[in-house]
């Protein structure tokens, strides 16, 4: 599967809930699934959005908080997987998209490309509820179950990459964390 | 012979925590720091404040944001290692998408009786140096009579929408 069906399954199931994506690819295909103020595109500091996004799950327990997330990102931020777990947010879903590269720069294959397992590493850090998926018919499974259920939740979802080109989003930082905080604060 | 007093001495937990509840600071991330030792248990007795223990500063940061944007008013206790350990996140978090970050930075390795500048202690001396170099505020608590600046910091943060830092000289009592 790719990467911009599976953001466009979550999209599809999304009212008010923020969505807060990885820099590159998953900023660009939540873009491309349509613009909205609870959508949280982050540009530097690589690794960070599942860390942003738990701040946001505890700062909003009542609402679940999605974080789309790359495998090299997370690779750079792997104790964060241990802190979600100590923290235990039941409202954080964290879509790891594992396309086995450092695509933006390349395509130079990360270490997921010769075997390290993410969701393997979120268990034994103690996060419980993980799934895996490599369809789109199962990832929508575990993302149902994930919306359902109280988590925290870690789905590892395997996808390709087409090398289709992709829209950059015309979003001015600043106004993005403006418009994205209004959606809590009002 | 006069006996040699201290550059800097150490602050009442109980005194910063005053402070910190009449900014109404609701949750802390912390990498620990044995500057701060009785401030951190102090932080953690606290049941008005959540208190989360991340595993790096740039971790830190980045819940730190989150709480932010979430509508939650944090800070970051860590030491002085901890701001070189975070250089490219306070870049990309804090000064490039202005986000307040109110920071208590302890001078791990500062012996009370020596100023910064003169300390044996590279990581002591460095911390302000960087901290100008990347254009981020800072204030010195060095002792009771500084108790304001916790305050000032604060204001800094937010008024700037960026990091700013309390350098903790001397370990908290």
């Amino acid at each position: 599967m790719q990467r911009r069906e599976g953001i466009a399954a979550l999209v599809r199931r999304l009212d008010n809930e923020p969505v807060i994506a990885n820099l590159g690819p998953a900023t660009f295909d939540l873009y491309a699934a349509g613009d909205r103020d609870a959508n949280l595109y982050t540009w530097g500091a690589m690794g960070l959005a599942s860390s942003i996004a738990l701040g946001v799950a505890l700062a909003a327990p009542d609402r679940k908080v999605f974080v789309t997330d790359g495998d090299g990102s997370l690779l750079m931020n792997l104790g964060s997987l241990a802190t979600i777990a100590r923290q235990a947010p039941e409202n954080l879903v964290h879509i790891v998209w594992d396309n086995r590269m450092w695509y933006e720069t390349g395509g130079q294959p990360t270490h997921t490309s010769t075997g390290t397992d993410l969701g393997g590493i979120a268990l034994a850090a103690g996060i419980r509820n993980v799934a895996r998926a490599a369809t789109v018919e199962a990832f929508e499974e575990a993302l149902d179950q994930a919306i359902r259920e109280p988590g925290p939740w870690f789905i590892h979802v395997d996808v390709e990459e087409t090398g289709e080109p992709r829209q950059r989003p015309k979003v001015i930082v600043e106004e993005n964390l403006v418009k994205f905080r209004r959606t809590f604060t009002g | 012979m006069t006996e040699a007093k201290p550059v800097a001495v150490g602050v009442e937990a109980s005194v910063i925590m005053a402070e910190l509840r009449s900014l109404g600071i609701d949750h802390v991330i912390c990498i620990p720091d044995s500057y701060q030792k009785t401030l951190i248990a102090a932080l953690q007795d606290d049941p008005s404040i959540r208190f989360i223990t991340a595993c790096t500063e740039d971790e830190a940061m980045g819940i730190n944001a989150g709480l932010y944007m979430g509508g939650k008013n944090p800070m970051l206790v860590i030491q002085n290692n901890g701001i070189f350990a975070s250089i490219n996140t306070i870049k990309a978090i804090p000064l490039d998408a202005r986000i307040p970050t109110f920071i208590f930075v302890g001078q791990f390795q500062r012996d009370p009786m020596v100023a910064v500048e003169e300390s044996r202690s590279r990581a002591v001396r460095m911390v302000e140096p960087t901290l100008d170099t990347w254009g981020v505020p800072h204030w010195r608590l060095e002792g009771p009579d500084d108790i304001g600046n916790i305050r000032a910091a604060y204001e800094k943060a937010h008024e700037t929408m960026g990091p700013v830092a309390l350098i903790v000289g001397a370990p908290t009592l």
